[in-house]
């Protein structure tokens, strides 16, 4: 055999074998799902566990057990294109180690107990002491999850400490847009994405964090369209590949930058002075700062930013000031659509609050708002931090339908609404998350004053910042009491006196709302493992075991119960009885019940037989005359808002100062809570990476995925890396004033830092990053800024001064 | 992405002319995780070749764990968010495939035709 | 030279695969293996790659032709790099079909 022949050879067994395997199987590509046995499975609609894209899957179902998952073609959010781990998200289902039965600390140890005596055990702990009681929950509860929670706790037990983890997430987003707009949410829509000629990412990495969505506009230009990609980052990512601009800035100068365009606008005269005319006006903050602040004249917000010159914001960020013009000039164009994104960058941000502002402030200040690719976007990470924490308002000042615990007539219709007596909810705000796990940590003779806490959905364990100070301080702390809902062990389940096992995403009837104000129903598809049994039905069940022990907040007005469900029959269902709970559809009435608290703030979501018919609606959902049910893209646009007044352009009906406009803020750059010095010299940022959810316990279970990213690493620059003496993959430690971890130097790996900054992702559950970082808090928003405090490095075993030491972090 | 002339990105030229320093990641990660030191050295016998119609990235959405992982810098390079294996930098160690995460494993190892030792 | 190995996912529908098999018949220097079920291994074999590239892609284009895998490529020069891997695949979405027209899926 010649070498030619020898060449033919190899390539014709090489296409032989692969077409052998593929008679063998059904052929298969991504989000194809194969399926060798002929009887195929039944296929339903739900949106992806993840993230706050919100894309639509087809879960195929076979004996009981999701057996594949396809991109749904017929959703509009992704046309049939997942993610990495929108593909495998049927596979969470079926890690080894599912919790399937509830189990009680005794002696140190967690034992088996049943359900009952689980129930019993948590109402009993608030029974004792209803107002030492918190409930944290989050952004991946489901909205009838978060909704009955919210009830249980504010107009059931009269306490206002329930929280979301989406504290940590979307707080200062929700500040920005409340402080700017009056109300809540993005105004615009994915469309934006298709219709922008400029997209600015701000701090932002929607190639790894929100995949699909990021395709979108990358697909635009494989189809010659022509967008400018523009990163303002502290970080070069995945992202940044794609962009045909990369900003980076010195952490926290953001600030700097948007205040450096906006005196541009002013300065050149290129800023929209009719729009500003007929619907803006001008703020700034109060001493201290406020959540509304106070007015300032045009002329007073023209001097406030004229000192951020392009030169003076090159001096602070270090981004050539030719580049801050450039922005400026982009703009000042009317011609060009430009859309802003952003997400944890902005929001985990110790300016949260204000950089939100800022930005907004510049779209309107540049009439860059409210056409279709002109919107200043943010995006949510989780799947329902809009659609549970924003919308249900599962915070501790809020009430559903965007009212606050704060206001009197606020309290009042929801009371009516509930039909509990007047004066039920509570007007002092609980704590926010921060202040609820720093009061659980903390003795309870020493002010510590919540001595339960009851956690959902979420993995406090290690999502919380400065984790020995808000989490691991509850260790010896003999009468505090930790109640988590989980499904698999994690960080948290580890110092949780009670261990309840929940059932997980299609295994329960659910709804989310994703990060342009969709709202998505499933149904529930397979059974929960072993005993397993869905959040919604535990709260319900300790409700009543509170009615039964004679709580009483667990009536109603009436003295019925305040979770009391008939069925069609007009006969009550005892739904917090497990073998009934299914007996009805429990999510439809919760949801039909929540429906008319989003009327008060026009946020109309649309029916539930309505989302069972969709992909998700985007509310407003309003009922046209000929019975339909109509969505909304663009909010406080005429031409598309059915809440915008007939003949108005843009009207702001939910005006800060009742007369239609929004507000342009200014607030000054500032620095960061804690910033590199001589012996912290690095600046540490966190965060997520494209394969893992959040803190990992449902995608480390998932074989693939955690193939493809095992473990944290910390990212270095190269000459930092070959000035400290660390080779590739070696395994330093990293600290902080607050603890050390030790983790491998990922050198040109994902991401790139640049000199003098570290990046490490937190979904690793042994090397866990929020061990060390540092908490600070938005004075608005209560969020944490996990993406900015002073660190340093050195060899492993090296000897580090004792005050650097923390306790032992190697789980 | 039809931009012509687009330059190299800095990540294109860190990769094609960056040694690697120490320990690839990929061979610290195996002892991070407690998995037998499984020996991925290299293996001249194979290549790894990237099966476009199941890789993540030619598929519309985002992944480039292979270049990442991969030891050899410069053996996969991303052009346009998708990856190619540079066949004549390809060490055959097949840690590329082991990572793979898509739905099904784009990347084949094929046996590299180049002498009479390859005939069965 | 370049030589490919490629497997071609015929129609489901017999008649439109067997037009399919009479196409591919007429083309010089593709060499036919053993068909298993509606999947035909073939090697190609051209002069340089440009031209391989050119035939994979005509291929995918005949009636009865639903897709075209690339499992095996050598070129001659070693500096020549794979472009033909891409599968004949357009990335994209939104609108833009996911595979080339011929491979109707
Ligand atoms: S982009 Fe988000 S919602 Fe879509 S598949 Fe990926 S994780 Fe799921
Ligand atoms: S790891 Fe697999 S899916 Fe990801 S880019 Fe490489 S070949 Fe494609
Ligand atoms: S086989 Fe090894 S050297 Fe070759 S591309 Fe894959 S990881 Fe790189």
């Amino acid at each position: 055999m010649n070498r030619r022949d020898f060449i033919k050879f190899s390539a014709m067994a090489a296409a032989t074998a692969m077409a052998r395997r593929k008679s063998g199987a059904a052929e298969a590509g991504p989000g194809e799902a194969s399926n060798g046995e002929g009887n195929s499975p039944e296929w339903h609609k739900a949106p992806c566990r993840f993230c706050g894209t919100g894309c639509h899957v087809r879960v195929g179902v076979q004996d009981g057990r999701v057996v594949a998952i396809q991109g749904d073609e017929k959703a509009d959010v992704n046309n049939g294109l997942l993610c990495v781990k929108g593909y495998h998200v049927g596979m969470i289902l079926y890690g080894k180690d599912r919790l399937t039965q509830p189990l009680l600390r005794e002696g140190g140890e967690l034992k088996p107990v049943s359900w009952d005596k689980a129930i019993d055990v948590i109402a009993k702990r608030i029974m004792e002491d209803p107002d030492a009681f918190g409930f944290y929950g989050s952004g991946q509860w489901t909205i009838p999850e978060g909704y009955v929670a919210q009830k249980l706790m504010k107009a059931g037990l009269s306490n206002n400490h329930i929280e979301p983890n989406a504290r940590l997430c979307m707080a200062s987003a929700v500040t920005g847009f409340v402080s700017t707009y009056g109300v809540d949410e993005p105004a615009g829509c994915y469309q934006d994405l298709d219709e922008c000629d400029v997209l600015i990412m701000w701090g932002n990495n929607p190639a790894e964090m929100h995949p699909v969505l990021f395709s979108r506009v990358i697909d635009r230009r494989s189809r010659g369209e022509k967008v400018r990609l523009i990163d303002i980052s502290t970080r070069r990512t995945r992202t940044t590949e794609f962009c045909q601009d990369y900003l980076e800035f010195r952490p926290q100068t953001d600030l700097a930058i948007a205040n450096g365009i906006a005196h541009l606008l002013i300065q050149n005269g290129t800023f929209d002075r009719e729009f500003v005319d007929r619907y803006c006006h001008f703020r700034q903050d109060t001493e201290p700062d406020s959540l509304f602040g106070k007015p300032m004249s045009f002329e007073e917000y023209r001097q406030a930013v004229a000192k951020y010159t392009p030169e003076y914001v090159e001096e602070l960020s270090g981004v050539p000031a030719e580049k801050i013009r450039m922005l400026g000039e982009l703009f000042g164009r009317r011609d060009l659509r430009i859309t802003s994104l952003w997400c944890m960058g902005m929001n985990q941000h110790s300016r949260g609050t204000a950089i939100n502002r800022l930005v907004h402030g510049i779209h309107l200040l540049s009439g860059h708002f409210g056409r279709p690719g002109d919107a200043p976007t943010s995006l949510t990470g989780q799947p329902s931090a809009c659609g549970t924490a924003r919308e249900v308002g599962t915070l501790a000042h809020a009430l559903p339908g965007g009212r606050l615990v704060a206001k009197e007539d606020h309290r009042r219709q929801c009371e009516k609404l509930w039909n509990v007596p007047e004066g039920r909810i509570s007007s002092k705000p609980g704590y926010h998350t921060v202040k609820l796990w720093e009061k659980f940590c903390t003795p309870t003779n020493q002010g510590g004053d919540i001595r339960t806490l009851f956690v959902q959905v979420t993995n406090p364990g290690q999502s919380l910042p400065n984790l020995h100070k808000h989490f691991r301080g509850k260790k010896g702390l003999e009468d505090k009491f930790l109640v988590v809902s989980e499904v698999y062990p994690s960080a948290s389940t580890e110092l949780a006196d009670l261990v309840l096992p929940a059932s997980l995403w299609v295994e329960k009837n659910g709804i989310f709302g994703n990060s342009e104000r969709r709202t998505q129903q499933w149904y529930k598809m397979v059974e929960p493992p072993g005993d397993a049994r869905d959040d919604c039905w535990m709260t319900i069940a300790i409700a009543r075991r509170l009615y039964e022990l004679g709580h009483s907040g667990m009536k109603d007005r009436d003295g019925q119960f305040i979770f009391a469900m008939k069925n069609d029959e007009g006969e009550e269902v005892p739904i917090w009885q497990w073998p009934h709970y299914y007996d009805i559809n429990v999510d439809k009435r919760l949801y039909e019940e929540y429906r008319p608290f989003t009327w008060m703030k026009h946020k109309n979501v649309a029916p539930y037989d309505e989302l069972v018919k969709a992909r998700g609606l985007r509310w407003p959902v309003v009922e046209t005359d000929d019975g339909g049910w109509r969505e909304t893209r663009f909010r406080f646009s005429g031409f598309d808002d059915p809440f915008v007044e007939e003949g108005k352009r843009i009207q702001f009906y939910h005006s800060v100062t009742k007369d239609d406009r929004a507000l342009i803020w200014f607030n000054p750059y500032e620095p960061a809570a804690e910033e590199p010095d001589k012996e912290f010299r690095y600046w540490l940022c966190t965060g997520r990476v494209l394969e893992h959810w959040h803190t990992g316990t449902m995608t480390m279970r998932v074989p693939p995925l955690r193939r493809s990213m095992p473990h944290a690493y910390i990212e270095m620059h190269p000459d930092d890396a070959a000035e400290e003496g660390f080779s590739n993959g070696e395994v330093i430690q990293l600290m902080t004033r607050r603890g050390q971890i030790e983790a491998p130097v990922w050198i040109e790996g994902r991401g790139r830092v640049p000199r003098g900054s570290l990046f490490v992702p937190f979904f690793d559950e042994h090397r866990l990053v929020n061990l060390v970082t540092l908490g600070a808090v938005c004075p608005i928003s209560k969020e944490p800024d996990y993406k900015k405090c002073a660190a340093k490095v050195g060899k492993v075993g090296s000897s580090t001064p004792a005050m650097a030491k923390g306790p032992e972090v190697r789980p | 992405m039809n931009e012509s002339a687009r330059p190299l990105s800095r990540r294109e030229v860190l990769t094609r002319f960056l040694r690697p320093f120490g320990e690839p990641l990929a061979r610290t990660s195996r002892r991070l995780q407690g998995a037998a030191p499984k020996d991925r050295s290299e293996n001249p016998e194979q290549v790894a070749v990237i099966q476009g119609r199941y890789c993540l990235a030619y598929e519309g959405t985002f992944c480039s764990a292979c270049r990442e992982h991969c030891p050899v810098p410069g053996a996969i390079v991303i052009n346009d968010g998708t990856p190619q294996v540079q066949r004549d930098q390809c060490t055959g160690c097949g840690i590329c495939q082991e990572i793979c995460p898509a739905p099904k494993n784009a990347i084949l190892m094929l046996p590299r035709p180049k002498g009479p030792r390859h005939r069965e | 030279m370049s030589v490919s190995g490629l497997v071609i996912t015929l129609s489901e529908e017999p008649s439109a695969r067997d037009r399919a098999l009479e196409s591919l018949e007429a083309y010089p220097g593709i060499e036919r293996g053993q068909l298993s079920d509606r999947w035909l291994p073939v090697v190609v074999e051209r002069p340089d790659d440009e031209s391989g590239e050119a035939v994979f892609r005509e291929i995918s284009l005949l009636p009865g032709v639903e897709y075209v895998d690339v499992v095996f490529v050598h070129f001659e020069n070693a500096d020549t790099k794979q472009g033909a891997l891409g599968n004949g695949q357009t990335k994209g979405m939104h609108g833009s079909p996911q595979v080339t027209a011929a491979s109707n899926r």
